[in-house]
Parts: structure tokens; C-alpha cells; sequence
């Protein structure tokens, strides 16, 4: 009966689905950010504790901060990593892309933890270094998604775009990118959700952020605040997930048009 | 008129094309025919651009090519590229209009143009504008390729096998149509084709590719009558009579077809037609309708009771329709002679298989 419902509604208001999601990501989160809610919630994880969530900072900062390192260290990595792979595709860049994708790789092969220990004897403790260790962590899935992406176009509707008389912008903003923008939306759907996680060993540093009450919740072996740190991250990453998924499926898909 | 002088192409060490000499006259379709890998595709890329040559001189009404601005040129250069390669992401019209877009015509006057162009190549705006590529069958996909050529009704149209992935039924009709736009439109077009019978129906002018070179440069009918050498002679293989039907079309070479109105008693026609018991049936608008054989039937009924009924579309060819696909149909069908009918079934004449004797031996005779 409900799924029912819900297909007929299709018609007058597509995205139903989305909206009915979205608001039961927005009540959540409502719980997260509220102190006095989310205690009510972990109290019974806090085996007698007085303290039940961590104490130097409220839930609000502790988001924000996890917030910003993400969406910052992921803002600068599609800038560079798009960046970088249109350039990699350019007839000048294509000697480059070897040294390019090896960079690249490298950068992910270091654990994060190591990347933070070198980073920050350079840059110092706190916010900087975490926010390095994860711009170098997403770059790799963003560039190769736009390489693979780009790379994938057929060799018919490039000759044919520059037959038509496109100029080179016009070829790589009309055709290219509109083309590969599914797969580069799902290298960076990657990369957030990898660095939501990635984010908490920031505590380490002092950087703030969601890893705050889980290394405290471990000193302390309280597991309420473990598990405000680890439900708070994992709820973000989930919806990091649903949001880019919502904007994967505006883009233009190779099989099939018709959903 | 693009002339195209002593061009060379080299692919590093590959000769690609080399002593090309060749012009395609103004709102004439020349047709380049050879066998897999000849350059052919290469000889079409240098006239917009896509492909510099490593030697000679292309010229577009005695303008030197390269004085152009590449994006320009190839703005105002229809192309059908081979294989289509319609943008994926685009509904069809805007595939239509990329090149108008590009060019910033006025919204009104894209979507004038694009509803336009989708009758032009025979299909129903309301149906196919929004669709998109991967919903389209093989021969609807290259109508679409050909109207995106011609959005922006530029003189010259280069086509690159642009019938090529369609079944021969559908080739055939394509080709028609093709023939009837360019009567039309009256573009220079560079036309290339795998397919001998396609090249002699539709060329002006054939130049015939081998290895890079050009063997014969001629009209169809020249090539056909006087091969250069034996590879042309094999190339055109045994059948060169009947190819040489493909040249004429059905409307130059129809008779008035004895026919009758659906409507009248058998027997108030039967003195009048008593040499030609064989009779078209017609609606009062001329519409084709049957058959009758006057020898067989009843005289007391009307002829509508009598005849024998055509579908639309089997027994009859347009008058765009070559000979040699009136021939083929009447040995098909087992009959002697077949109706030729407008695009509203309007009974326009008929071809025999006599009269097709007779035009090949006038042409023999030649
Ligand atoms: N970009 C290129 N780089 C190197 N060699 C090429 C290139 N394009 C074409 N060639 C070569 O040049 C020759 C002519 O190619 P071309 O595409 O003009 O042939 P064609 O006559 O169009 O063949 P087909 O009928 O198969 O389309 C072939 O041997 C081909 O391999
Ligand atoms: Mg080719």
C-alpha cells in the first residue's frame, strides 16, 4: 500500500524519497548536536559514570570542527585532484601523467598516522597537519576518477564535438566534464566518506573534532563517549554517502537514462 | 568548390594518402569509395581541419583553408562523423543544435530550426526531441547525426559512411530521402560509402580510392561504361547493367498506369479497358487501393467488390525509387509491373518490366 502511495506521488513530486530521507537525517543530527538529547541516549552506556559526554567541548563544536576538516581537506583535494587529472588528459599534460598518478598512489600508501608524525614537526600540532594528512588521503580516488572518467569518453563523440567546431573549453566544459562527472562524484563520494573516518585519529594532534571524545572515552574506558565520537562520525560519513549518491544520480549515467 | 591539390598525409611513417588531386563540385555530391583503411576518412578530416595534411593545398572556393579559424571553418562545415557519435548526455535536440548554440542563434530560433530539421530527416518532433541517444535505434540515431550536420545549413557536407550502421531496407530508404533533401538543399557534399550500390545511386560524382590514391575520378555512369583499369573493373564486379539502373530513378522512367475508380460497376468499364483487363484501383482522391483483372472478375458487382487489395507500403515504390529496386521488387513479387506512388499513396504511375527493357537498350545502343 505505502510503496504504493509513493510511486503514484512520483509523478507530482519526484523526489519524495529524497525529501523523507533527508528529514530523517536532519532529526538526528537535531539529536546529535544537542548535548542534553544525545546524554539521555548514551546514558545507559556509561555504567554509573557521572560523566556521560565529553566535557571540553560540546557536541556542536565537535562537528563543526569534524565538519570543516572534511569539507576543507575535500574541497582542496577535487580542486587539485579535477585539477590535475583535466591536466593529465591535456595533449601537454599527457607525459605527465605517469608522474602524476605515481605521486599520487604514494600519497596514499602512507598511513595517515605517519603522514600526521611528518607533517607535523613542519606545520606544528592541530588543525593544519590532520587537514594536510586528509587532502593527501582524497586526492588519490579524486584524480583517478577524473582520469578514468575522462579517459573513458569515446573516441566517436570527441572527434565529433571538435568536428562540430568547439573550441577546446568548449569540448572539455560541454562534453568532458558533464561526461565523467558521474564517476568523479563517486571517486569524491570516496574520498569524504574515507576522511570522515580518517578525521578522528586528528585528536592525536590536538586537532579537534569527533577523534576528541573517542581518545578521551578510551582513556577514561567510558564507553558512552566512545560511542558519542564513533556514532557521531559514522552518522556524518552516512551522510556524506546519501548526499553525494543524491547528486551521482543527476548526472548523466552511460546505460541508462530512464530513471 | 573544394579543390584539394597535390595532398600527402603521413601518419610518422605511414602514407596515409599521397597525390591527391581532386575538386568537389559546388552543390554536387561526390561519393569516395575504396576498400578499408584506402584514407579516406583522412582525405575528409583535411578539408575541415581535423587532420593537417604534411603536403599540398586545400582550397573552399578558392580560399585557402589554413586562412580560416579551425573552429570557424568547422562551424560552418556540416560533419557526419563515422559511426555517428551523437553526445550521450544530450537529449536529441540538444544534439540538433549544438552548432546554432555555438554559434548563439536566438532560443526561438534554435527551436524553430531543430523542429524543422527533425521533419526534414522524417522524424516526429514531438516523439524524438527529448529523447536521448540510447533510446534511439541505429537508423533513427543517424538521422539525427545527418539533421545535426545540418543544423546550421551550412554549404558544405562532408559524411562519413552516414548510412553505414542500418539494415539494407532501411539504408535503401535513407538514401531516398537523402536524395530528395539534397534536391532540395542543394549542398556541396563529400560522401563516403563502403557500399558500391549506395555510391552509384547517390554520386555526381565517384572517385574511387585505393592504398591512398585515387584510381578513378569520373561520373557513375562513366566509371561504369569506361573502368580504367581491372581493379575498377573488379571493383564494379559482372553486374554493371543492373547497376546502372540504380542511376535512374522511377519518376523519369514511369508510364501512366490504366486505373480505375473503386467506385464503378465492373461492367460499365469492361469495353472501355478491353485491351488492358489490368487495372489500378483508385479512391476518388486517386489514392491507391488494389487491383482488378477485368478477365476474371464479376461484371454484375463493383470494383470494389472485386479488387484485390495493396497495403500501403508493399506493393508500390516512390517515385524517388531507383529502377533497379522496381525491378527487384517486380522479380520478388512475381509480377510485370508495379505502381509508383506519392508519399500520400496517390497513384502517380506505373514501371513494367518492358519498359525497363527497353531504357537498358537504349543505353546499350549508346
Ligand atoms: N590518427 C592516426 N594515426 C595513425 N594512423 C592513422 C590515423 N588515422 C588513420 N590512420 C591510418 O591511415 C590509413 C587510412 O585511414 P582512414 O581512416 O583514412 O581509412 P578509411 O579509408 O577511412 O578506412 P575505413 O573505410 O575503414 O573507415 C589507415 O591505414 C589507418 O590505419
Ligand atoms: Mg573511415
Amino acid at each position: 500500500m505505502m510503496i504504493h502511495w509513493l510511486k503514484r506521488e512520483h509523478r507530482f513530486f519526484p523526489h519524495i524519497n529524497e525529501f523523507i530521507q533527508l528529514t530523517l537525517f536532519c532529526l538526528i543530527f537535531f539529536v546529535i548536536i544537542n548535548d542534553s538529547m544525545f546524554s539521555f541516549f548514551l546514558e545507559p552506556f556509561s555504567m554509573g559514570r557521572d560523566v556521560i559526554l565529553y566535557q571540553r567541548a560540546n557536541q556542536i563544536e565537535l562537528v563543526a570542527d569534524h565538519c570543516a576538516l572534511v569539507v576543507l581537506s575535500t574541497v582542496a583535494a577535487i580542486l587539485t585532484g579535477v585539477g590535475l587529472g583535466i591536466f593529465a588528459t591535456r595533449k601537454m599534460g599527457q607525459d605527465f601523467e605517469p608522474l602524476i598518478q605515481s605521486i599520487s598512489s604514494l600519497s596514499q600508501t602512507f598511513p595517515p598516522v605517519a603522514v600526521l608524525a611528518l607533517t607535523v614537526p613542519a606545520v606544528g600540532f592541530g588543525f593544519t597537519p590532520t587537514l594536510i594528512a586528509l587532502f593527501l588521503f582524497s586526492l588519490l580516488p579524486i584524480l583517478n576518477n577524473t582520469i578514468i572518467g575522462i579517459r573513458s569518453i569515446s573516441l566517436e563523440v570527441l572527434e565529433a564535438a571538435v568536428g562540430m567546431g568547439m573550441t577546446k573549453m568548449q569540448v572539455l566544459f560541454q562534453i568532458e566534464l558533464p561526461l565523467s562527472a558521474r564517476i568523479i562524484s563517486a571517486g569524491v563520494r570516496t574520498a569524504v566518506v574515507i576522511n570522515v573516518g580518517t578525521a578522528t585519529i586528528g585528536a592525536l594532534v590536538g586537532a579537534g573534532g569527533l577523534g576528541a571524545p573517542i581518545l578521551s572515552g578510551l582513556e577514561q574506558n567510558n564507553p558512552a563517549m566512545i560511542i558519542q565520537g564513533a556514532f557521531s562520525a559514522g552518522f556524518i560519513a552516512l551522510f556524506f554517502d546519501w548526499f553525494f549518491s543524491c547528486i551521482e544520480k543527476r548526472f548523466y549515467i552511460s546505460e541508462n537514462k530512464n530513471d | 568548390m573544394i579543390q584539394l591539390r597535390e595532398i600527402e598525409k603521413y601518419y610518422g611513417e605511414l602514407k596515409a594518402v599521397s597525390n591527391l588531386n581532386v575538386t568537389f563540385p559546388k552543390g554536387q555530391i561526390s561519393v569516395i569509395i575504396g576498400p578499408s583503411g584506402c584514407g579516406k576518412t583522412t582525405t575528409l578530416k583535411m578539408i575541415n581541419l581535423m587532420v593537417k595534411p604534411t603536403h599540398g593545398k586545400i582550397t573552399i572556393d578558392s580560399k585557402d583553408i589554413n586562412k580560416f579559424h579551425p573552429e570557424k571553418l568547422r562551424r560552418s562545415i556540416g560533419y557526419v562523423i563515422q559511426n555517428i557519435g551523437l553526445f550521450p548526455h544530450m537529449s536529441v535536440s540538444n544534439n540538433i543544435s549544438v552548432v546554432p548554440r555555438l554559434l548563439k542563434w536566438s532560443k526561438h530560433k534554435i527551436r524553430e530550426r531543430t523542429n524543422e530539421l527533425l521533419e526534414l530527416v522524417g522524424l516526429d518532433s514531438k516523439i524524438y526531441l527529448e529523447k536521448y541517444p540510447n533510446q534511439l535505434s541505429g537508423g533513427e540515431a543517424q538521422r539525427i547525426g545527418v539533421a545535426r550536420a545540418l543544423a546550421a545549413d551550412p554549404s558544405i557536407l562532408l559524411m562519413d559512411e552516414p548510412f553505414g550502421a542500418v539494415d539494407p531496407l532501411t539504408r535503401e530508404i535513407l538514401q531516398t530521402e537523402f536524395l530528395e533533401i539534397q534536391n532540395r538543399v542543394k549542398k556541396t557534399i563529400v560522401f563516403i560509402t563502403h557500399d558500391l550500390d549506395e555510391a552509384i545511386k547517390l554520386a555526381d560524382k565517384l572517385i574511387i580510392m585505393k592504398d591512398g590514391k585515387i584510381i578513378q575520378d569520373d561520373s557513375p555512369d562513366r566509371i561504369l561504361t569506361e573502368p580504367k583499369n581491372q581493379f575498377i573493373r573488379d571493383f564494379i564486379g559482372t553486374d554493371r547493367a543492373l547497376k546502372r539502373l540504380l542511376r535512374l530513378t522511377s519518376r523519369d522512367h514511369m508510364h501512366d498506369a490504366h486505373h480505375v475508380d473503386e467506385n464503378e460497376r465492373v461492367d460499365e468499364i469492361v469495353s472501355k479497358f478491353a485491351e488492358h483487363p489490368f487495372l489500378w484501383v483508385t479512391d476518388s482522391r486517386g489514392v491507391l487501393k488494389g487491383w482488378i483483372n477485368l478477365r476474371k472478375a464479376d461484371h454484375k458487382k463493383s470494383v470494389s467488390d472485386e479488387m484485390t487489395l495493396i497495403q500501403p507500403n508493399t506493393l508500390s515504390i516512390s517515385p524517388m525509387n531507383t529502377l533497379r529496386d522496381a525491378l527487384s521488387k517486380m522479380i520478388g513479387e512475381g509480377i510485370r509491373s508495379i505502381p509508383i506512388v506519392d508519399r500520400e499513396h496517390r497513384l502517380q504511375g506505373e514501371v513494367t518490366l518492358e519498359g525497363i527493357q527497353e531504357v537498358v537498350n537504349r543505353q546499350n545502343q549508346i
